[in-house]
């Protein structure tokens, strides 16, 4: 079973290539993986840059998020008045879709790196706000009594008791949200459009659509389904590791 | 040096405790025995100041206890599994504002009292259940408590670590000079350990009997002992039959 899964993948793109060339699919319309390869080697140094952008988007943008995040979920688990202030925002934001304040943005800011980091902020925030803010809300209450009989202050018990108890359910949204950083930095470059020195995948992608060049596309959501991929992979040997270090898990 | 009179507590229309009244002195080693549901944490929760109880008084010799100077065991010994025992055991000493290393620094000599010495750097996930409980009654002790609170501690544990942990708990009341309240369902561990025993009834839950051992500090297997084990199943199992 172990092997079928490491085979899956291989046999999967076998029959897809032998499909294409038996039934005659030409290549601008389903383009076999031998074509998507060979379009990726016609400009992997320009589609590897461009990801790069993108991915530089998404870093910065799940690093926002982290940091905003976290921030604001201890701010309303210690303060009511913020969980009245914050929390209906944080809810407006999680339901708009990014498609349709990212043309807003993108003209308010003028710099396109920086409204595209905020789209995909937007994007990836609510996942780690609202499951930090869980984690931060229900540590056991003997663990709370013990806090209480010791005369904590609450931003200590936050510090020592809520945040640390806080951590599985923090990776697990940081693990939702960096798949949602890389969906919003693409959402966001695609409404930004092309254009620009520093372009990313999405407009790579955008442009090879244009043109017709079906297999260049292919290559670019390829190179985008494996960045997932690679994202969501790291973040749990992240989750393993850290969980391991704080004794969440043996 | 601590005083109840005439507390109760309700929970919405449930009625978990009416009238309970009574002291225990300084250095007073009582048990808290009853069956489950008779508002025995529901008590504890109320002297530790957890709670407030509807009606009735808790007063404390020389004012209300300051933060840490009461000590409280779970039934679950309730470690942060991201501190090591040390750490463990000097958080109420931190969180008092005691700087880290003279906390660290207590918590190891108390780590020393409970046997734990060899520990002191483990997570909690590399300790067995005895030896958690062990860190977690060293973590009550470390900042020298008024008086320790015991929420049915060992109950959760196996019988071999029950009763070492019993003796342990004995040894330490002596040598500390510490007051315990301890609650426990265990007729026998109430017997062991306490030279007074108060017996609570449920429905709602009061003080039903307040008696003494008539051998306080006798071994396991002492005849005296037995025969108020004897005593105190026949007072519950009356209990239990006028409610039934």
């Amino acid at each position: 079973m172990k092997y079928m899964a490491y085979l899956s993948m291989p046999l999967c793109l076998l029959a897809w290539e032998i499909a294409v060339r038996v039934l005659h699919v030409p290549p601008y319309l389903v383009p076999g993986p031998v074509a998507i390869v060979v379009a990726f080697a016609a400009d992997w140094q320009g589609l590897l840059h461009a990801l790069g952008v993108t991915v530089l988007v998404m870093a910065v943008a799940l690093l926002v998020s982290v940091l905003v995040g976290v921030a604001l979920a201890s701010l309303v688990a210690a303060s009511r008045l913020a969980r009245a202030l914050v929390q209906p925002w944080a809810v407006f934001l999680q339901v708009t879709p990014v498609v349709a304040i990212a043309p807003l943005l993108i003209m308010w800011i003028g710099d396109p790196f920086t409204a595209l980091v905020l789209c995909a902020t937007i994007v990836a925030f609510f996942p780690i706000f609202s499951s930090t803010l869980a984690g931060l809300s229900a540590p056991p209450r003997d663990l709370r009594d013990l806090f209480r009989l010791a005369g904590a202050s609450m931003w200590r018990e936050i510090l020592w008791l809520r945040l640390p108890a806080a951590l599985p359910m923090f990776l697990a949204g940081l693990r939702i949200s960096g798949g949602l950083a890389l969906v919003g930095a693409v959402v966001a470059e695609f409404v930004n459009g092309t254009g620009g020195a520093e372009t990313g995948l999405a407009t790579q992608l955008l442009e090879a659509q244009y043109r017709l060049q079906v297999p260049r596309m292919f290559a670019c959501v390829l190179l985008l389904a494996l960045t997932g991929f690679a994202i969501n992979f790291l973040l749990g040997q992240l989750q393993t590791a850290l969980l391991r270090r704080f004794g969440a898990i043996s | 040096m601590l005083r109840l009179d005439h507390v109760g507590r309700r929970f919405g229309g449930v009625e978990a405790l009416r009238d309970v009244s009574f002291g225990l002195d300084r250095g007073a080693f009582v048990a808290l025995l009853g069956p489950s549901g008779c508002g025995k944490s529901s008590l504890l929760r109320l002297i530790a100041g957890l709670d407030a109880p509807d009606t009735g008084s808790i007063a404390w010799d020389g004012g209300a206890p300051r933060p840490g100077q009461i000590g409280f065991v779970f039934q679950d010994p309730t470690l942060l599994p991201w501190f090591d025992a040390r750490d463990n055991v000097a958080l109420p000493l931190r969180l008092a504002g005691v700087p880290k290393r003279a906390a660290r620094a207590v918590a190891e000599a108390a780590l020393a009292r409970v046997g734990l010495t060899e520990a002191a750097r483990r997570l909690p996930r590399a300790l067995s259940g005895g030896m958690r409980m062990r860190v977690s009654l060293a973590r009550a002790l470390a900042p020298r408590p008024r008086i320790l609170l015991m929420d049915e501690p060992f109950a959760a544990l196996d019988e071999f670590t029950r009763h070492g942990l019993q003796e342990d708990l004995r040894a330490l009341w002596r040598d500390s000079g510490v007051s315990i309240l301890f609650v426990t369902h265990s007729i026998d561990e109430a017997c062991f350990l306490a030279p007074r025993v108060l017996l609570m009834r449920s429905h709602p839950g009061r003080i039903a009997d307040d008696l003494a051992s008539p051998a306080p500090r006798a071994a396991r297997d002492d005849v005296a002992r037995l025969g108020f084990v004897a005593d105190l199943a026949r007072r519950l199992a009356v209990m239990a039959g006028e409610r039934s």
